[in-house]
């Protein structure tokens, strides 16, 4: 199945990819640490953006399956199996929790929806946290080794960001695949009016929980390449606020359109890196102090003016309607 | 002619609100039936229960001698009944055409087996022909939020012929358009019972529209049938006056 695309799209899609390859050139370790955790980020973003923008439910426990993923693949990992049958297990569980959450969706909508949402992230997390025999509580699991594939070790900062964005390639393919099928179409059908949906047969439903199923599974196949990227998980990164920081992300980038979340993970976690980069010490102390304040303002602003996000700001720019 | 469209009995209470009292009627293969009556009647009631909105307290439905009482709306949509709402129901963020095909993409085939469909799900021949019959091939790309209200009407009426059913139920379709375009609406739908043979229920307060159109019209009164009854005989009948105008 074609994915629909112009010619000028699969050429700016193969200059994104080629700088993307290039990307790592003169980058030192945490250089190449940070856009790991790009690639790791937009890969739980998508899952997001399926859930919220293309199938339009309510979710705000996002890391709680990330969380899942990541420890769910690295004791598949300690228990000795490889890495690459631990990250589709990890993920299985994820979607096995995501139908599970799915399920007050069939129920409740909006904010009730959020709320059963927000509720699973604490319930997970506290889990983490509590269960030692289990997660080693709150001093986590450490020495997660990264793979090898092919016998060629992924060890090094490089190999493993080449690791993640073949995974986020492979994860981006997938879910633009699955938007130009007549599923994606069901989804939005779902988002825009599931009375209408309904009416005409769509099993809004089956693609609700779909919709979570398929957004918990990004979020796991994220959280199986995060714990080996930092070598040590606990349960913070996988806390309410890390799933507000994904639903802003999503939104910031463009909610609903595919290539909103690396804009969306890009202002959120490379943005203030770079600003720490900024000349002048004064200044860049500035950006940093001031990063979250802006961030929030942005949201607002974006809320407001251009609920499309970034993506939709420029299409405003450029004379189209988002 | 075969009753296509059999209510017995139907009844359904809020409370202390009656609002449809034991309401019967059928419909036959082929039939244009108008409902009429004034607001507050029962009419979209009456739809909501024939087509699983609202579970109805009392009475049966019957699709094709099969008992459709109380089914969901995807059942009764997959046994192939289409209807309209009385507000319009487009997907507003889909194109003409997706918000076509949408409304036809789930009707064969299996869930798994769509993911790998072609992204028409095989509907795009039949989106066109739509789209050409309803006069929206200027906007057919267009997504279906932007466009005016008369064209949102024309494309949601439109999506409820997608999955050629074999019964459609239309409520209000020719509110708030033009004289132009109702007129229209009902030469359209006028060809579609001759040509293609379909049965339409149709609740209407254009009395010019639904006694022009229909081949028997249904009154609706606090939520009991009045008269039921060829157009011309209903439109002189003293009951129906009474009911309209209280004389």
């Amino acid at each position: 199945m074609s994915l629909g695309l112009s010619r000028a799209r699969w050429l700016a899609l193969a200059l994104a990819l080629g700088l993307l390859v290039l990307a790592p050139l003169g980058l030192k370790r945490f250089g190449l640490y940070m856009l790991s955790l790009w690639c790791v980020y937009v890969i739980a973003a998508h899952g997001l953006n399926l859930t919220m923008g293309y199938a339009g439910q309510i979710s705000l426990g996002h890391a709680a399956f990330l969380g899942i993923g990541a420890y769910a693949s690295a004791l598949l990992v300690r228990a000795g199996l490889s890495f690459w049958l631990a990250l589709p297990l990890a993920a299985a569980l994820c979607v096995v929790c995501g139908l599970a959450v799915g399920f007050p969706a069939l129920r409740v909508q909006h904010h009730y929806l959020a709320f059963a949402t927000l509720g699973f992230n604490a319930l997970v997390w506290l889990i983490m946290r509590n269960e030692e025999w289990l997660t080693g509580g709150n001093f986590g699991i450490r020495n997660i080794r990264r793979p090898s594939l092919a016998g060629y070790s992924l060890d090094g900062s490089l190999a493993y960001y080449y690791a993640c964005l073949a995974g986020v390639a492979v994860m981006s393919y997938a879910l633009a695949y699955l938007l130009a099928s007549p599923w994606g179409r069901a989804f939005a059908a779902l988002r825009d009016n599931p009375i209408r949906a309904e009416s005409l047969g769509i099993d809004i439903r089956a693609y609700t929980l779909a919709a979570f199923a398929i957004g918990a599974l990004y979020a796991g196949v994220a959280g199986a390449f995060f714990a080996p990227l930092v070598g040590f998980i606990d349960p913070t990164p996988f806390n309410v606020p890390t799933s507000m920081s994904f639903v802003l992300a999503v939104i910031v980038g463009g909610i609903g359109r595919l290539v909103g979340p690396y804009l969306g993970i890009a202002v959120l976690i490379l943005l203030p890196e770079w600003l720490r980069g900024l000349p002048g010490e004064g200044l860049a102390k500035l950006a940093q102090e001031w990063y979250l304040v802006g961030f929030g303002a942005l949201v607002m602003v974006m809320m407001v003016w251009s609920p499309g996000g970034l993506l939709g700001l420029a299409a405003r720019l450029r004379g189209h309607r988002p | 002619m075969s009753a296509l469209l059999e209510v017995t009995g139907l009844s359904k209470r809020y409370g202390a609100i009656e609002a449809l009292r034991a309401a019967s009627f059928s419909v036959a293969a082929g039939e244009i039936l108008g409902i009429i009556g004034p607001n507050g009647s029962g009419k979209t009631t009456l739809f909501n229960c024939i087509l699983g909105q609202t579970t109805p307290s009392g009475g049966t439905v019957r699709f094709r001698g099969i008992d459709l009482t109380g089914a969901s709306p995807l059942t009764i949509s997959r046994r192939g009944v289409g209807r309209t709402f009385q507000s319009l129901q487009v997907f507003g963020s889909l194109s003409v055409r997706d918000n076509l095909i949408a409304a036809a993409q789930e009707l064969t085939g299996s869930m798994p087996t769509r993911l790998f469909a072609p992204s028409d799900a095989g509907m795009g021949t039949r989106a066109d022909t739509m789209i050409q019959r309803f006069r929206l091939d200027a906007v057919a790309a267009l997504p279906a939020g932007r466009l005016s209200y008369g064209q949102q009407k024309l494309v949601d009426i439109a999506m409820a012929f997608m999955g050629e059913p074999v019964l459609v139920l239309l409520d209000e379709p020719a509110a708030g358009i033009s004289p132009t375009l109702v007129e229209e609406l009902r030469t359209m739908f006028e060809g579609l019972n001759r040509d293609g043979g379909a049965t339409f229920v149709v609740i209407e307060h254009n009395m010019d529209f639904v006694m022009r159109l229909a081949h028997r019209v249904l009154v609706l009164a606090e939520g009991r049938v009045l008269v039921d009854g060829p157009p011309e005989t209903v439109r002189v009948h003293p009951k129906v006056m009474e009911a309209y105008l209280g004389a």
